[in-house]
C-alpha cells in the first residue's frame, strides 16, 4: 500500500468525516453509535481504498447505511428512557410555542428512529441533504422507485406516529387508520 | 393537519437541530488506514486457514446437512402475527424445487448502463446489453413478456420514459434491445412498475406523476399502442402490477397518502384488483383483496398469482408482543385472494437478538418481492440476501447487495 494512498485517505477523512458523522447521527439516533458507525465505515473504506477512492464519500455513505441496517433492532424493546425524559422536560404548556415546536421535532425524531434504516436513510438524504430521488437512489444503490416507495411509506408512518400521540387523534380516526 | 410539504419542512428542521452542529472532531481518524491494511492481511491468512479446515472436514466425511436443515416450529416459535401463521412450507428437494424454473433472469446493473442476462441456477452473467445513451439504469423497470425469452423494459432518460423490447437467445448468451412503437410516458410521469399480460398483448404501467401525490395505471396494447388509463382523486402511488385470469384482472399494490386533508390515515392501501373488462376509468372501482395492514402484520407488497386465486405477499410483523429467538417476524406468504387468509409461508424471516448496548433488542427484517415467474412457483426476492425462492426453497444469487431492491424479471 503506497504512502500516497494513506495520505489521500486521510485527506478524505479529515474533509468529509464531519458530514458523515451528521449522516450517521441521524441514522443511528445517538452519538456513540454514530461515532462507532463512522469509524467502522472509514475502516472498511480504507480496506478497499482502491475501489472507494473513485467516490470515497459515496462509498463510505453506502457502507454506513449497510452497517446501520445490520445494527437495526426493533425499537419497541429499547429503553423508553431518554426521549420520554426529554419530552417531559419539554412540556409545551410550560414553555410556550417555541418549546411546542421543539417538542414536535423531538416527536418526529423519535418516530424517525422507529423507522427501518432504509426508510430513515431515504428521509435523511432527501430532506436533510436535499438530494433528488435519483441521487438518493445512487447513494443507496437502489432504484428510484424504491426511494419513492420508502419516502411514501416513511412519511405516512411519521404522520400516523404523530397522530398516535395521546390527545392528537380521536378513537374514530384511530379505528379508521387500522382498517 | 400536516401536509406532505409541512411534514418535510418539519423533518428538515428536526434533522438540522440534531445534526447541524456536528463537527469532524468527534471522530478519530488517525491510524484507520493502517488498521485497515492490517485487517485485510489478517483476513487473507484466516481465509487460507478456513479453506484448509473445510477440506479436512469434507475428507473426514462430516455432513453439515443436518445442521442447516430448516428447524421445526416449536410452540415458542409460533408467529405472533396473522399473515405468517400458516405452516412454513417444507422445502422440496432441490431438483423438484427448480422444476420448470425459467433458465435465466434479466436485471439492470446500477453501476453500469447495461441490462444483464443471468443464469437462474448460478446467477452468473451470460450476456449484457448496453442501454441507450443517457438512460439512468436505476430508473429502469423490467418485466417478462409472455415467454421466458422476451422482456419489456421501461427506461428513463430524464424527463421521458420509453419502452423497449429485449429478446434473449435460447442459450441466454446474446440479447437485443429494440424500441417499442408505443407512446412514451410524457415528461413528469415515471413508471413505478410494469407487467405484461400472459398472452403478451397488453403492457400495464403503474405511473407516478411528478410531485409524487397522484398515481395512475395504464394498459397499453403492444400491437396498436392504444392506451387505457385509470386514475383516482386519492393521493398515493400504485406499484407491484400483476395480471390474472387470462388478462381480465389487473392487480396493483396501492400505497395511500390518505385523505386530501393530509391526516395520513392509510385507509385504502393494499392489493387492489381491477376488472379490465368493466367500463370506466376509476382506479378504485375494483376491490381491495388484501389490506396493507392486517392486525399487526404489514404487507410490504403483494401480487396476484396468474390463476387469480392466490396472492404472493411480502409480510413484516409490526407488533410488539411475543418476539423471541426464532419467532417468524417476516417473510413471503401465499394468501387466499378470496379471504385474505394465509395458506403457506414460503419463506420465513426469523427474529435474531442483538446485545448491541446501544440498541439491544430483536432484529426484524423485511423482504422485497422482486419478481414472479409466469407460474407463480418461482420468485426473485431480496430478504437478508437476494436470491430465488422455488416452492419454498431459497437459493442466494450473486449480483445484488444484501437487502437491496433491484429491478429484475424472469
Amino acid at each position: 500500500m503506497a504512502g500516497g494512498d494513506e495520505a489521500e485517505f486521510e485527506a478524505f477523512a479529515a474533509r468529509d468525516s464531519g458530514r458523515l458523522l451528521g449522516f450517521a447521527l441521524l441514522l443511528a439516533g445517538g452519538w456513540q453509535d454514530a461515532e462507532d458507525l463512522v469509524q467502522l465505515a472509514l475502516l472498511r473504506s480504507a480496506g478497499r481504498w482502491s475501489t472507494a477512492r473513485q467516490h470515497p464519500e459515496a462509498y463510505t455513505r453506502a457502507v454506513l447505511v449497510n452497517l446501520a441496517r445490520d445494527r437495526w433492532r426493533v425499537r419497541r424493546r429499547r429503553h423508553p428512557e431518554t426521549l420520554t425524559g426529554d419530552l417531559t422536560q419539554l412540556s409545551p404548556a410550560a414553555a410556550g410555542d417555541a418549546a411546542a415546536a421543539v417538542l414536535d421535532r423531538q416527536l418526529l425524531l423519535r418516530a424517525c428512529a422507529l423507522l427501518p434504516v432504509q426508510q430513515r436513510a431515504v428521509l435523511v438524504l432527501r430532506f436533510w441533504e436535499d438530494r433528488s430521488v435519483e441521487e438518493t437512489a445512487a447513494v443507496l444503490g437502489c432504484t428510484a422507485g424504491t426511494v419513492k416507495s420508502h419516502t411514501h411509506r416513511a412519511l405516512a408512518r411519521l404522520r400516523l406516529a404523530l397522530h398516535d400521540t395521546p390527545g392528537l387523534i380521536t378513537d374514530a380516526e384511530r379505528k379508521e387508520a387500522s382498517c | 393537519m400536516l401536509t406532505d410539504h409541512d411534514l418535510q419542512n418539519e423533518l428538515a428542521a428536526a434533522f438540522r437541530e440534531q445534526a447541524g452542529p456536528v463537527t469532524a472532531t468527534a471522530v478519530g481518524t488517525a491510524g484507520i488506514f493502517r488498521r485497515a491494511v492490517r485487517r485485510r492481511q489478517h483476513r487473507r491468512v484466516a481465509a487460507r486457514a478456513a479453506a484448509v479446515t473445510a477440506v479436512i472436514a469434507v475428507a473426514a466425511g462430516v455432513s453439515v446437512a443436518s445442521r442447516t436443515a430448516r428447524p421445526a416450529l416449536s410452540p415458542s416459535d409460533k408467529p405472533p402475527g396473522l399473515l405468517l401463521e400458516a405452516a412454513v412450507t417444507a422445502a422440496p428437494p432441490a431438483r423438484a424445487a427448480v422444476s420448470g424454473m425459467p433458465p435465466y433472469y434479466v436485471t439492470t446493473n446500477h453501476g453500469r448502463p447495461v441490462a444483464e442476462v443471468r443464469d437462474s441456477a448460478t446467477g452468473r452473467t451470460l450476456s449484457t446489453v448496453r442501454l441507450p445513451q443517457g438512460i439512468d439504469p436505476k430508473m429502469s423497470e423490467i418485466t417478462a413478456a409472455g415467454n421466458d425469452r422476451t422482456f419489456v423494459l421501461a427506461l428513463s432518460r430524464f424527463p421521458q420514459t420509453r419502452f423497449y423490447l429485449m429478446r434473449v437467445a435460447a442459450d441466454g448468451r446474446s440479447a437485443r434491445l429494440t424500441p417499442l412503437s408505443i407512446p412514451p410516458l410524457p415528461a413528469g410521469e415515471f413508471a413505478n412498475n410494469i407487467a405484461v399480460s400472459a398472452d403478451g398483448s397488453m403492457l400495464a404501467v403503474a405511473i407516478q406523476l411528478s410531485g409524487g401525490r397522484h398515481g395512475a395505471v395504464e394498459a397499453v396494447s403492444l400491437a396498436t399502442g392504444a392506451v387505457r388509463t385509470w386514475t383516482t382523486a386519492r393521493t398515493g402511488m400504485p406499484s407491484a402490477l400483476s395480471w390474472a385470469d387470462g388478462g381480465r384482472e389487473l392487480g396493483f399494490f396501492w400505497l395511500d397518502d390518505g385523505p386530501a386533508d393530509g391526516s395520513g390515515l392509510t385507509t385504502a392501501s393494499g392489493l387492489w384488483v381491477l376488472d379490465t373488462t368493466a367500463p370506466g376509468s376509476n382506479l378504485m372501482s375494483g376491490r381491495r383483496i388484501i389490506p396493507e395492514i392486517t392486525g399487526v402484520d404489514d404487507v410490504q407488497s403483494a401480487v396476484l398469482n396468474p390463476d387469480g386465486r392466490t396472492v404472493i405477499a411480502s409480510v413484516t410483523y409490526d407488533g410488539t408482543e411475543h418476539v423471541g429467538r426464532g419467532t417468524v417476524v417476516g417473510g413471503i406468504a401465499e394468501l387466499s385472494a378470496q379471504t385474505g387468509r394465509p395458506l403457506r409461508t414460503l419463506l420465513a424471516v426469523r427474529a435474531a437478538y442483538s446485545a448491541d448496548p446501544g440498541h439491544p433488542g430483536w432484529y426484524i427484517g423485511a423482504c422485497d418481492l422482486t419478481a414472479t415467474d409466469a407460474t407463480g412457483s418461482h420468485l426473485l426476492v431480496s430478504c437478508d440476501s437476494f436470491g430465488r425462492l422455488d416452492r419454498g426453497r431459497f437459493t442466494a444469487l450473486p449480483g445484488a447487495a444484501p437487502q437491496m431492491a433491484i429491478a429484475a424479471a424472469w
